[in-house]
């Protein structure tokens, strides 16, 4: 267990300076470490599928399942095999129902998720944040609550007026949006800037962690080899 | 004795001749002379003498449909007619039959006088009746051939020939059955050579006396000429000087043709037509092949009807003959009974002294058949009027059928021309071998061939019109009357086109003025019409060399299409432009040039420098997080630190999970932000060990179910290291349970909400021999949906994970809390989420996990990592700035270099 652990240690800690070789550049070092991480990774999810779902899903219930669970399992099981046409150019044409289906129902509950998870979910905080009351109730001073609102309302509706691109044309001028919603839309781009140094910040945040636990490996590795 | 003078020529002629006797032309005018206006034919074609004929004859003529009908030669039917007149003078009283008549009676053969005659009579009735069932062409010829052998015999016996030539014995009587005119049943076929040995015979004796009066003596042919221009009538010999020589019945009683064969001496017995072999020699071949061929076939017919009656002729004497051969006299004579078409001939004919009386015979073609009558008369006109002080011994014989008049083509006078230009074309277009061509066929259509001459010498005199191919030098000696179009307004007829191939026009008829077209008619004339069209010399015309037009020039007329296709003209493409235009073209220009010049990349040169400033950089940093990591010590707790409002709600969230109640951990991150969600998930998973909650795990990314396993495995380790009893407390085995991994993503999720248990089969690490389902694990066997799970803590490093979490499982929770543990690039955007009050609470990074872990009071792990994590955060926030800095500075410097530069 324990040389098992060094070994994969071992691993991990040559893999780990093989992609800090990317310092000085694309090579062959780093490149073997992609090679090697897309590999196992690719093995790992195909053990994975036909572990957990070819073998509890269809091969085990068409063995030892009922007679209605092998009629049932008809259906994906034809989908699966047109689904393997596609590795065919001639015959790809009939991988195209398991995909339709397939690509059907994941858009029927992407909008459905996103019209009541997050459209009214959104809508719903927007509104709420006017609720004083509420925020007293919480203990939340009123003032403040408040002015988050109204900068949380300013920021949703400059943001979607920013995306607004109807403009007006007028003689001898190029086409240029009403003042209203150009004064609206630069304020829009003021919070999407805000957004994405946020984001930006946070990216930086986690490969800095990363970077600290790769670090922390290195050290430990090297702390647990020399003592 | 008044005199006429003649307007031609303006010598004095008698005053009661019709034309000068000097130079034939109408004295009077033709108008005012009726009797020269009768047509020479009536409708019925029928000619003047034999009008006179059948007036003497006392008969009508009949209707131009019978004659036509019968086809049958005017000799015949005179003959037919003179028996019908014989008859009736017979049935009328016993003097007025013929002397001849009563020979007959006496004849050897039994046969009454008038049996052969009422036989042609019954024959000739039978032929002109009207009403009769019209026989074959074939059977009427042979009977008709069967009538003449009759009237040929009995005209021999009375003249002392014998009676039947074919049978060699003279005194032989005719039979019967010969004699009589056959019916149509009764004419046998075999008889048809007896006739036609009868026939060539009968033309043998023919030209027997051809033979016995040469032409430059005897006086034969200028009967024909007398029969043209006088048309003599029967009833007019008479008339003739020697009339009184032959003598004869008293007129009236018997015609004159008999009456020249009663005067006629009787030939000796032995004078036969055999002796006469030689003779038949010189039969044309025409006639002996209408000897030989059967008597039904029509063109075989006409050699054989020459008449007796000129037979008669030719046995005149000659002085008699040449005495009737004067032009003058038979002027005198029969200038009244002239028929006025061929006077017209005659006036328009001015005599020409250079032509030549006597035409040599010419070796073409002639044929007898197709000459029509009144070409023949026109020819014989001509030449007696060529030489009217010349005998017209001379002259060539005019057959029979030239005599005749046409009954089938009659032409009109105005197309009489043409029909002797079709002639003279026949004439050319056929000739005759030499070798076949008898002296005796020469001598007889030796006229005709003089005649063809004679028109083609004469053609200009007979009409312009008629000269298609020769052109003619304008004869000024000809009088203006003899153009066809004489005195017809030369303007009226419009541009006189060429009758020369060369394009020449015809001299004499005057240039003829352009006609002038109306302004309207010039306005609708056709393009071609005003194009001019210009007429290249000859050459330069190009001649076809090969093909079917090989030899031709100007067929193909392609310098005319290249006159009218010309190559367009060219215009000036120039655009005169204002300096403002050019101003604006050139900005346009500069425009689209820049557009095509590929945009100027600076070249770094600094390339060494940049990957050397990107490893100092990295270096920097790694050393900036190294040191707090060899220097710092876990135990360190950071101090300051104050827990956000998240953390706190976050901590409040995990205190108020039900104990009883397993907890469904979601952990859907990848490997590579393992350090991260360790960090921020390792204080969480100690609190929650600590209170013994049961963790069920699953994943919606592949790697996520060992990842959970590794990140319990971790915790409770680090847990551990505080309190070593959590290992025996909190077995992982007994407390957590892997489902495992939800493929089909999002739907998965909406199945998993949905329920549980259909959604996940078998758990990670989970004997499936052993196994029979994940849920009756410990953990999760009384699960059945998502709301009997104490809550949901979902680990999770991307938005849109954390999204379909929260969209698809939230609302399958009924109340229960939602937590999320996400990374520091997640957080920003799942804020939202947390504010709407659908996340519970979330906790991001190393930053919130440490606040976590300060908060719960659990062993400080992101603790450790906190300074370098801050030192980092530190160097990271001097680098942007020294960047956005030298940035600053460069395109400071930049800008200023390039103002200084300009």
């Amino acid at each position: 267990m324990i040389q098992s652990d060094f070994i994969w240690t071992l691993v991990g800690f040559f893999l780990t300076l093989l992609v800090f070789s990317y310092l000085f550049g694309d090579n062959i070092l780093f490149r073997l470490a992609v090679y090697i991480f897309v590999g196992v990774t690719s093995g790992y999810v195909a053990v994975l599928l036909v572990d957990q779902v070819l073998i509890p899903r269809l091969i085990a219930p068409l063995m030892n399942g009922s007679t209605e669970e092998r009629l049932l399992l008809i259906v994906p099981l034809v989908l699966s095999v047109l689904l393997v046409t596609k590795l065919f150019p001639r015959l790809a044409v009939f991988g195209n129902v398991s995909l339709g289906v397939m690509v059907g129902i994941g858009a029927a509950v992407i909008v459905g998720g996103a019209i009541t998870g997050t459209l009214a979910g959104q809508i719903t905080a927007t509104i709420t944040g006017f609720d004083l009351q509420a925020g007293v109730l919480k203990g939340r001073d009123p003032v403040m609550q408040l002015a988050e609102a109204l900068i949380l309302l300013l920021g949703t509706i400059s943001t979607l007026v920013y995306f607004q691109f109807g403009a007006v044309a007028r003689p001898n001028q190029s086409p240029r949006r009403p003042r209203g919603i150009e004064f609206l839309a630069n304020i829009g781009q003021i919070f999407i800037g805000v957004t994405l140094g946020a984001l930006f910040a946070g990216v930086f945040a986690a490969a800095l962690t990363a970077l600290i636990d790769r670090l922390d490996f290195i050290t430990l590795v090297i702390y647990d080899f020399l003592f | 004795m008044a005199e006429i003078r003649c307007p031609m020529c303006g010598k004095p002629n008698p005053e009661e001749a019709q034309r000068c006797v000097f130079c034939r032309a109408q004295l009077r005018p033709l108008m005012a002379d009726g009797q020269t206006q009768q047509p020479t034919s009536s409708s019925s074609g029928e000619s003047d003498w034999l009008k006179g004929l059948r007036h003497a004859t006392g008969e009508e003529p009949l209707p131009s449909g019978e004659e036509d009908r019968g086809e049958e030669p005017d000799w015949l039917a005179r003959i037919r007619q003179r028996a019908e007149a014989e008859r009736q003078s017979s049935e009328g009283g016993e003097g007025s039959i013929p002397f001849w008549q009563g020979d007959v009676s006496e004849d050897a053969s039994g046969v009454t006088g008038g049996d052969w005659l009422s036989q042609l009579r019954s024959v000739t009735s039978a032929s002109q009746e009207p009403g009769g069932e019209p026989s074959s062409l074939q059977e009427e010829r042979r009977m008709t051939t069967g009538e003449l052998r009759d009237v040929n015999d009995r005209l021999r016996r009375i003249a002392g020939e014998p009676a039947n030539f074919s049978t060699g014995t003279p005194s032989e009587p005719q039979p019967p059955e010969m004699a009589s005119p056959p019916s149509e049943a009764e004419q046998p076929v075999q008889r048809s050579d007896e006739e036609t040995t009868d026939l060539t015979e009968w033309l043998r004796s023919l030209e027997e006396a051809s033979v016995e009066h040469p032409p430059t003596e005897t006086g034969r042919f200028a009967i024909p000429l007398e029969g043209v221009g006088a048309e003599p009538a029967y009833g007019d010999l008479e008339e003739f000087p020697g009339e009184s020589e032959l003598g004869g019945p008293p007129e009236g009683e018997q015609p004159d043709w008999l009456r020249t064969f009663a005067e006629m001496p009787a030939p000796e017995s032995g004078e036969t037509p055999q002796p006469q072999i030689e003779g038949q020699v010189e039969v044309p071949d025409w006639l002996q092949g209408l000897a030989k061929e059967p008597v039904a076939e029509p063109p075989s017919f006409a050699p054989t009807e020459t008449p007796d009656w000129l037979k008669s002729f030719e046995e005149m004497p000659p002085m008699e003959a040449g005495a009737a051969a004067s032009a003058g006299t038979v002027e005198a004579r029969g200038g009244e009974e002239t028929p006025d078409w061929l006077k017209a001939f005659e006036e328009e004919i001015p005599p020409e002294e250079g032509t030549p009386a006597v035409s040599e015979p010419v070796g073409e073609p002639v044929v007898e058949e197709e000459t029509p009558d009144w070409l023949l008369e026109l020819a014989s006109s001509f030449a007696s009027e060529a030489a009217p002080g010349q005998p017209s011994s001379v002259e060539p014989p005019t057959p029979p059928f030239a005599e005749e008049p046409s009954s089938q083509i009659e032409h009109p006078p105005e197309t009489k021309e043409f029909a002797a230009k079709d002639l003279e074309g026949v004439f050319q277009t056929k000739p005759i071998p030499a070798e076949t061509a008898p002296a005796e066929t020469e001598d007889l259509v030796a006229w005709l061939s003089e005649l063809g001459e004679e028109e083609a010498i004469d053609k200009k005199v007979i009409s312009k019109a008629f000269i298609l191919e020769e052109q003619q030098p304008p004869s000024e000696e000809l009088p203006p009357a003899s153009y066809p179009f004489a005195g017809i307004d030369t303007e009226l007829l419009g541009p006189e086109e060429s009758e020369t191939p060369g394009g020449e026009a015809v001299e004499g008829l005057g240039e003829l003025a352009p006609a002038l077209l109306p302004p309207w008619l010039q306005a609708l004339r056709p393009v071609e019409a005003v194009i001019e069209q210009t007429e290249l010399p000859e050459e330069e015309v190009q001649a076809e060399r090969a093909g079917p037009l090989a030899g031709l020039r100007g067929v193909l007329p392609a310098d005319r299409l290249v006159i009218q296709y010309r190559k367009p003209p060219i215009y000036s493409i120039k655009l005169r432009l204002t300096e403002k235009q050019r101003q604006q073209v050139d900005v346009l220009d500069n425009l689209i040039k820049a557009e095509g010049k590929p945009a100027e990349v600076k070249r770094e040169n600094l390339q060494v420098p940049r990957q050397m400033l990107r490893l100092m950089l990295a270096v920097t940093l790694i050393i900036v997080l190294l040191i707090p990591l060899l220097i710092s010590s876990p135990s360190i707790v950071p101090t300051g630190l104050i827990p956000g409002e998240d953390v706190q709600g976050f901590y409040s969230q995990i205190n108020l999970l039900v104990p009883d109640r397993p907890v469904l951990l979601a952990v859907d991150y990848e490997a590579g932000y393992q350090g991260e969600m360790r960090f921020a998930a390792t204080g969480v998973l100690e609190t929650l060990m600590r209170k013994r909650q049961r963790l069920a795990i699953v994943s919606t990314v592949p790697a996520g179910p060992l990842l959970a396993s590794d990140l319990l495995e971790r915790a409770q380790l680090k847990l551990a290291q505080v309190e070593p009893t959590i290992r025996q407390g909190y077995a992982l085995p007994d407390r957590t349970v892997n489902l495992g991994y939800l493929p089909g993503g999002l739907t998965s999720l909406q199945e998993f909400a949905t329920f549980p248990r259909k959604a996940v089969f078998a758990g990670l690490g989970m004997d499936l021999n052993t196994q029979q389902n994940v849920w009756s694990h410990s953990v999760v066997q009384n699960v059945y949906r998502l709301s009997d799970f104490a809550g949901l803590i979902l680990v999770t490093d991307r938005v849109d994970t954390a999204r379909a979490w929260i969209e698809q499982v939230e609302p399958a929770l009924e109340g229960r809390p939602l937590l999320i543990i996400t990374s520091a690039q997640v957080a920003p955007m799942l804020a939202p989420y947390v504010n709407s009050g659908q996340v519970e609470a979330m906790i991001w990074g190393i930053a919130g996990g440490m606040a976590y872990e300060q908060l719960a009071g659990v062993p400080a792990h992101a603790a450790a990592y906190w300074d370098a994590y801050r030192y980092g955060m530190y160097v990271g926030f001097a680098f942007i700035l020294s960047g956005v800095l030298l940035r600053s500075i460069t395109v400071f410097f930049s800008r200023r270099r390039t103002q200084n530069e300009a």
